[in-house]
């Protein structure tokens, strides 16, 4: 993420250690908005007309129901223009026609979120993460002048505000009357209520504040506080005291979370697989400490090797059993190795892990699901090294009356994770015959010689393929068709069994003009 | 055509989410298909037997009835051969509903029914699947041993599936073993083979699975249809005598529906012992003149030769018990102080009139008793009777309960069907479309009904539709198409008629199965009014209207008062009440108060009671789609000349000038015209009433214009008198039920007049009803002089209550969301007479819930106890828990928080009861904001036509009616009254949204007088009034 802005050369002093302690509070108006915003740089809107983020992803609804979607956010456009958060989009349209809807965006949020806080963290390093468009800093420790309002971020503005304590700093950056100064408790008077929001706790005594008919913040610290705490409880207690500023909780100091990813390059492309293998073990005795550490298990274990001319190959190794230790990992892992043929050398190795709690796959009361799980896994790493990816599972006929439909259901998962085939009330269908059918995989084409019998072609002769002949018996035809509600996977299907000179098989017709043997009875 | 096979197994859309089919259908192709007869079976009763049978009587197809019977191990069919085996299953199938008794528990052997083993959810099938072949022996001699060996058939079908032959051939060892004999069957689901697609979404929709998701839930191929008998004897050439037993089974069949053999209770005497039809006669003739003495004072000639006709006629029908047990229900509810009266058709007779049946006297009014009752006529009158809504029309509904018994009364059904919304929604769930696309789709059609009359077919219509939500090209958009069509008008579920209900002499369950309804206390017949009226069975409809509970709850006050009103008594040529009509002062009253009417009240200008049941008839679609308002309105206003469509038609429409309003008036012009007999006329009748499809009414136009024809009529003529007709069949009204409904607008609109405080009170104590909010008639009331106060814990009851003649105190019921025992405990404590009510008095007896004192307290209802000066007050005190300590918590602290303004009692008082007492929201804004420019409601009854104008106010009302080719009506209320704007069509829609969702608006256009001087603003601009705020806004009556 790239931050602009000055953020050492400035004008003001910060108080030092000892003195009076200095929060420092940065917030970001409108933040969904302004998100929005930024996931569409310079596209097609344009920042300069209202624009807004509604509650719920418009989308999701139509007509009628739209227009009574509540609005979220707004730009500075959209408050100018006369709208508040809360309104529904019907009304915001007959007030502003112009007003454009942003969609919101989780991703872009998070990115303006972690620049927020890479923003505070070069001012500061004691960060807490308030909201999530706001970061209150402790410039205690700050030694160096900070200029914070010449603070920036792409696409998004910056406004600040420091107190003695980190409350009233935050409820204070929120509040044009208060924005890029230095408040006392007495400076809070003026603020509306509805900005004691931002301190959390319950919404319905805010409404109940509302009610009140009390205008500003003023009016609440003037209420006895003893009376307040009495009728709305400790919570609005602990309001009345961030107010008059007797109360400096201390931050809850934001820290960002470790990843466990490990990455190599080869200085020289590795053909072998025996240093791969070695450069794996390295990296897996690393992750046993940073596990071991955490009190932690992987589950499952990612591998990517990009090649030297290009491309990458990528694995995903599923545990049967949570696994800690290195022979648990790299048994599976060498075997996937060893049964990989690469086009071209590797250059680079990344290994990233996805962990869980050592017991949490322990599914049995005194014991585990699979005597060997290790070698459950590695055998089953070996057979996918020789058929292919997804292709080793447990075969499940499927929940469809289509001939010779089936699944595969992932081998490490346990038959409660399966996914469930078949209904408790599904129509019961039993195959009729005596005789084993040697089905063919694919059926084979044949050409068939028939007639048609109420409107239904029924099979004379096979003309074509192994099993040609002059069709002496047959059986059926049994109908089956699906899925007609669409129009590209409609099927449609006879099958007969016929006696033929030499045997016995199962013959089928799919509409339009398909013969096929589908199988012979042995 | 010698017949070949018999189909004992087809079952329609009334085995509900199962069978894909009406019954009509199923018999209709079963006609086509050659079939003499057809067995309807469906599951777990004859819900769709009775239309089957109608359908099959038309058809000329024998339909055989039965059930599909609840057994262990699966449903088996039984087929009714004779009455007594119809009756017992009837029992049985009450009995299950009523009190879950199982399959085999039935026992009935004596050749009366007999019964088939049942497909692959029957208990044979079932068990050769699982492969217990004992247990399908055990389950075939269960079957023997309750209905007897020779009336068992082991059924056996072949759907084209791999198992059918391993399974006929292991039922074909049983029925050998057990000698019994074989049925084959195809137990159809639908009529044709593409029905297939409707009976899979229905088994989607009965397993709560999208298609993609249903996998073997469904049909495995689509051979679940009727074939013809020709198919089903090829495809069991290999077992002839299966087929051959169909026949055989036929011809034991001896009952169908026609020997219901259903009769009316013949009214007993004071014993409980019935009366013969001769004492029955004797009796009603002397409760008819005792009657007429008190109706007429003397009996005069005509009156006597009127009674005579109708008694003659009533005897000769053998219906004189049928008057004598609604005389009772009439006079149980009269004794008990109940308001009642009679309505529909009813009111044509002479002997209802004189019973106190209805209250309009048909004499007098030259009304005609054909239309009621003919000798032609096949089924029983139809007497309908308004009862004042709620707890005391249930009183009279468990009355005839606790006479008739449990299982000698019941609720007519309401089949419910697929419609266009809920169509839509269900197959767009079925196909795994997300439900945006069916709200949008719910969007889209509004009004399309209406706009469908125009020269584009439903289904082109639809398709438009749909091709704007789903892209043609997407694979499933055929699909959708195909079961949004198939759906509809298929039966969705059983409902409870809104008060149709039928009794029996010999326990209506063995005529028609009854099962449990929804509300404690009552059951529901498996039939809908018209089946019943179908198959001969009297219904009796006994209505809820609101009107009449607020009617009578305002009698009932004025008698408490000291001065009871007896409504039959007031004077029908009240001046005061044409004038209150005249001026469109009716806002509250019955019938005349929405705002068309009050548009045409003042063009109308009623004279005489006449005039009313013509207005209450003229302001209807029938009329309004006919073009038949402006006409009469122009006719009487002297502007168009009389005209007759036909000189024989003069007697019949002299009174409607010429126009065909009610339909009486159209079965005579039919029978005068077209020489339609009695019979016929009725069938109209029926036809025009009967909703379920337009068959019947294009069989009988057809009809009348070959007559026309014959007789010489001109065209013109012709189509005149056709499309009369035609707006009839849409929204028929006869003329009695105008009259009857008159005589409640006038009765309301005479206790507006004389009565306003004991009017209002009885409106607003049995809201929700009629066409205004709660605020609205407020207003109207302050503007009628009634002084209207808070509601106060110290002085207000449950319910509104009469202080004086121009004052009301308003009920607790009007808090919104006051739970019902706080409401006791305050009156409660009212009563407990201690002198000095403090709040800590209060909370501490009454003990309201945090909730319950939070709403009193922003109510202003706690205003007057004692340490309470002001709601906020009020509102800072209540949050104080109570500890109910020895020491009384001390509350008292001063003016702690400020006093509420004007504009916040308003929108605490809509928040809290969403209407006020106090000064009406745009009083207040036009302090803060009014300017000269922006006139009052008030004003606009002193401008000039074609004046410009800007008007302001609150949205109270907003219509697009179908009827109004897209224009807009709003009604805008202010602090003076009402004002009407018009909105056209291209400026509702530029401004559609600013008026759908602003609750105030600023119209700017001119001003319109039309005939009748009524001022009406043609808006051509319209916004959002700036400075108003939605908090402060009522309820608006929109789009209805």
């Amino acid at each position: 993420m790239r931050l602009s802005g000055e953020q050492v050369a400035g004008v003001e002093v910060v108080s030092m250690g000892g003195g009076q302690r200095v929060f420092g509070a940065l917030w970001i108006p409108d933040f969904p908005v302004m998100a929005g915003l930024r996931a569409h740089p310079g596209k097609d809107l344009d920042r300069c007309v209202p624009c807004a983020v509604l509650a719920v992803d418009e989308s999701r609804v139509a007509g009628k129901a739209r227009d009574k979607l509540p609005i979220l956010a707004l730009n500075r456009e959209g408050w100018l223009a006369g709208l508040a958060p809360g309104w529904s989009l019907g009304q915001a349209l007959v007030r502003c026609p112009g007003l454009r809807i942003v969609s919101r965006d989780k991703e872009s949020e998070k990115e303006l979120r972690e620049a927020l806080f890479q923003l505070a963290e070069s001012i500061s390093a004691d960060v807490e993460m308030t909201a999530e468009d706001a970061v209150v800093m402790d410039l205690a420790m700050v030694r160096e002048r900070v200029c914070l309002d010449r603070l920036h971020l792409d696409g998004a503005e910056v406004c600040w505000a420091k107190a003695p304590t980190p409350d009233l700093a935050h409820l204070a950056a929120r509040c044009d009357e208060t924005q890029g100064c230095m408040v006392s408790a007495d400076d809070m008077a003026g603020l509306p209520v509805s900005v004691l929001a931002a301190l959390g706790g319950n919404a319905r005594t805010l409404e109940l504040l509302d009610t009140w008919g009390l205008g500003c913040l003023g009016d609440f610290m003037q209420l006895p506080r003893q009376g307040v705490v009495e009728r709305l409880g400790p919570q609005a207690g602990y309001w009345h005291d961030v107010l008059h500023g007797k109360t400096c909780r201390l931050l809850k100091l934001h820290r960002v979370p470790e990843s466990l990813a490990q990455e190599m390059d080869f200085e020289d492309p590795v053909e072998g697989v025996e240093q791969l293998v070695f450069a794996l073990k390295r990296m897996l005795h690393v992750l046993e400490g940073r596990l071991a550490a955490r009190h932690l298990a992987a589950a499952c274990l990612e591998l990517r090797l990009m090649m030297e001319r290009g491309g990458e190959m990528f694995r995903c190794l599923n545990f049967a059993e949570p696994q800690a230790a290195v022979e648990g990992m790299l048994g599976p892992l060498q075997a996937l190795l060893e049964a990989l043929r690469l086009e071209s050398a590797v250059v680079r190795m990344e290994l990233d892990v996805e962990t869980t709690f050592a017991t949490a796959a322990q599914r049995e009361w005194f014991g585990k699901h699979l005597p060997e799980p290790e070698r459950w896994v590695e055998t089953l790493g070996k057979l996918e090294a020789m058929l292919g990816a997804g292709r080793v599972g447990v075969p499940l006929r499927e929940n469809s009356f289509r001939a010779d439909a089936f699944g595969l259901r992932q081998a490490w998962l346990s038959e409660g994770g399966a996914s469930s085939y078949g209904n408790s009330g599904e129509m019961v269908v039993l195959e009729n015959a005596a005789l084993p059918l040697r089905r063919f995989r694919p059926p084979r084409e044949v050409a068939v010689a028939h007639q048609s019998e109420a409107g239904l072609p029924q099979p004379l002769a096979i003309l074509s393929g192994e099993y040609k002949g002059r069709i002496l018996r047959r059986r059926g035809p049994f109908l089956a068709s699906g899925e007609w509600w669409d129009a590209a996977l409609a099927w449609q299907r006879l099958e007969w069994d016929v006696e033929l000179a030499s045997g016995v098989g199962r013959l089928a017709f799919v509409k339009p003009e398909t013969w096929s043997m589908e199988g012979w009875y042995e | 055509m010698s017949e070949e096979f018999i189909e004992f197994r087809g079952m329609t859309g009334f085995s509900f989410l199962e069978g894909a089919c009406e019954p009509e259908a199923m018999v209709r192709r079963a006609e086509e298909l050659g079939y003499g007869a057809l067995g309807v079976l469906d599951r777990g009763g004859f819900y769709g037997s009775a239309r089957a049978h109608h359908a099959a009587l038309e058809a000329g197809v024998r339909a055989i009835t039965g059930a599909i019977l609840d057994w262990e191990g699966g449903g088996v069919p039984v087929v009714c051969l004779r009455r007594e085996g119809y009756r017992a299953l009837s029992r049985h199938l009450t009995d299950g509903h009523l009190l879950g008794t199982r399959g085999e528990d039935f026992r009935l052997d004596d050749g009366s029914l007999a019964v088939l083993t049942g497909g692959r959810d029957g208990p044979l099938v079932s068990a050769l699947l699982r492969g217990d072949r004992k247990a399908a022996l055990h389950a075939a001699e269960g079957l023997v041993r309750s209905f007897g060996k020779g009336n068992v058939y082991v059924e056996i079908s072949r759907h084209g599936l791999r198992d059918d032959g391993r399974l006929v051939k292991q039922l074909c060892e049983l029925a050998g073993h057990l000698r019994l004999p074989l049925l084959a069957v195809n137990a159809p689901l639908h009529a044709e083979r593409g029905g297939r697609r409707l009976a899979d979404a229905f088994a989607c929709l009965r397993h709560h699975v999208p298609l993609d998701g249903a996998g073997r839930l469904l049909a495995p191929n689509g051979e679940r249809y009727l074939k013809t008998p020709r198919q089903m004897v090829a495809l069991f050439r290999d077992l002839p005598e299966a087929v051959s037993n169909t026949l055989r089974l036929r011809d034991r069949v001896e009952f169908t529906l026609e020997n219901l053999n259903y009769r009316f209770p013949d009214f007993p005497d004071e014993r409980g012992n019935p009366l013969s039809l001769g004492e029955q006669a004797t009796l009603l003739r002397r409760f008819c003149y005792a009657g007429a003495m008190r109706r007429y004072g003397v009996c005069s000639s005509k009156v006597k030769a009127q009674l005579e006709h109708e008694l003659a006629m009533i005897s000769r029908l053998g219906f004189q018990g049928y008057f004598l047990i609604v005389y009772d229900l009439i006079e149980f509810a009269k004794g008990r102080g109940i308001l009642c009266q009679g309505r529909g058709s009813g009111a044509n007779s002479a002997v209802c009139y004189c019973l106190g049946i209805t209250a309009v006297d048909p004499v007098g009014g030259g009304l005609l008793f054909e239309r009621f009752l003919s000798e032609n006529r096949k089924s029983w009158p139809d007497i309908d009777i308004d009862f004042p809504s709620g707890e005391r029309r249930e009183e009279v509904i468990q009355h005839v309960f606790r006479k008739y018994g449990e299982r000698g009364a019941a609720m007519t059904a309401n089949v419910i069907t697929y419609r266009g919304k809920s169509a839509f929604r269900e197959m767009s769930k079925v196909l795994g479309f997300p439900v945006s696309v069916a709200d949008r789709f719910s969007e889209r059609i509004r009004g399309w009904s209406r706009d469908a009359n125009g020269a584009e077919s439903p289904q082109e219509e639809f398709r438009k539709i749909l091709e704007g939500i789903v892209p043609e090209s997407h694979p499933r958009f055929g699909a959708l198409s195909h079961l949004y069509h198939a759906v509809r008008g298929m039966p969705r579920h059983l409902g409870q008629h809104s008060g149709g209900m039928i009794v029996c002499d010999h326990g209506l369950d063995s005529v028609v199965p009854l099962q449990p309804a929804s509300m404690p206390g009552r059951t529901v017949v498996q039939w809908d009014k018209d089946d019943c009226e179908d198959m001969g069975i009297v219904k009796i409809d006994l209505l809820g209207l609101g009107m009449l509970a607020a009617m009578e709850h305002a009698l009932e006050i004025r008698s408490r008062r000291g001065e009871p009103v007896d409504l039959a008594k007031i004077p029908m040529d009240d001046k005061a009440v044409f004038e209150l009509m005249c001026r469109a002062d009716t806002v509250g009253t019955f019938q005349v108060e929405s705002r068309a009417q009050m548009a045409t009240l003042p063009i109308m200008r009623p004279k005489c009671f006449y005039d009313v049941a013509v207005q209450v008839a003229i302001i209807r679609p029938g009329p309004i789609v006919g073009d038949l308002v402006h006409p009469y309105l122009n006719r009487r206003n002297g502007h168009e000349k009389v005209d007759y469509i036909d000189p024989c038609f003069e007697g019949i429409l002299e009174r409607t000038l010429g126009v065909p309003l009610f339909q009486e008036q159209v079965l005579r012009m039919a029978m005068e015209i077209a020489d339609f007999t009695g019979a016929e006329a009725d069938e109209l009748r029926r036809a025009m009433a009967f909703k379920r499809s337009d068959e019947r009414m294009e069989r009988t136009v057809g009809k009348l214009r070959e007559r026309m024809v014959k007789k010489g009529i001109s065209p013109e003529v012709r189509e005149k008198v056709v499309g009369s007709i035609g707006s009839f069949a849409q929204y028929g009204f006869p003329e009695s039920h105008a009259i009857s409904f008159a005589l409640i607008a006038y009765a309301s609109c005479w206790l507006k007049v004389h009565f306003p405080a004991e009017f209002y009170t009885g409106l607003l104590n049995h809201q929700p009803m009629g066409f205004y909010s709660v605020n609205t008639l407020i207003q109207d009331a302050k503007r009628h002089g009634i002084r209207v106060l808070a509601v106060s814990v110290l002085e207000s009851g449950e319910q509104t209550e009469v202080l004086d003649d121009g004052k009301l105190r308003l009920g607790l019921n009007r808090l919104k969301g006051l739970s019902a025992q706080v409401m006791r405990r305050v009156i409660a404590w009212q009563s407990n007479g201690v002198v000095a009510r403090s709040l800590e008095g209060f909370l501490s007896e009454v003990k309201p819930g945090k909730k319950d004192r939070r709403l009193l307290a922003r109510a202003g209802a706690l205003n007057g106890l004692a340490e309470i000066g002001h709601r906020r007050e009020a509102m800072w005190q209540v949050e104080l828990p109570l500890f109910d300590d020895l020491l009384n918590t001390e509350r008292s602290g001063g003016q702690v928080l400020p006093m509420m303004t004007a504009g916040e009692r308003l929108e605490a008082d809509f928040e809290t009861q969403g209407a006020s007492v106090g000064s009406h929201p745009m009083k207040l804004w036009r302090e803060l904001h009014g300017t000269k420019r922006i006139l009052k409601s008030a004003d606009l009854q002193n401008l000039p036509n074609r004046c410009p104008v800007e008007v302001a106010g609150m949205a109270i009302c907003r219509q697009r009616p179908g009827t109004a080719k897209g224009h807009c009506f709003i009604s805008l209320e202010d602090e003076t009254g009402i004002a009407n704007l018009f909105v056209p069509v291209k400026t509702y829609t530029v401004f559609r949204q600013v008026i759908t969702s602003s609750s105030f608006l600023l119209a700017k256009g001119h001003l319109q007088r039309s005939e009748g001087d009524q001022a009406t603003v043609y808006v051509t601009f319209i916004q959002p009034l700036g400075g108003a705020t939605d908090k402060h806004a009522a309820g608006s009556h929109d789009f209805h």
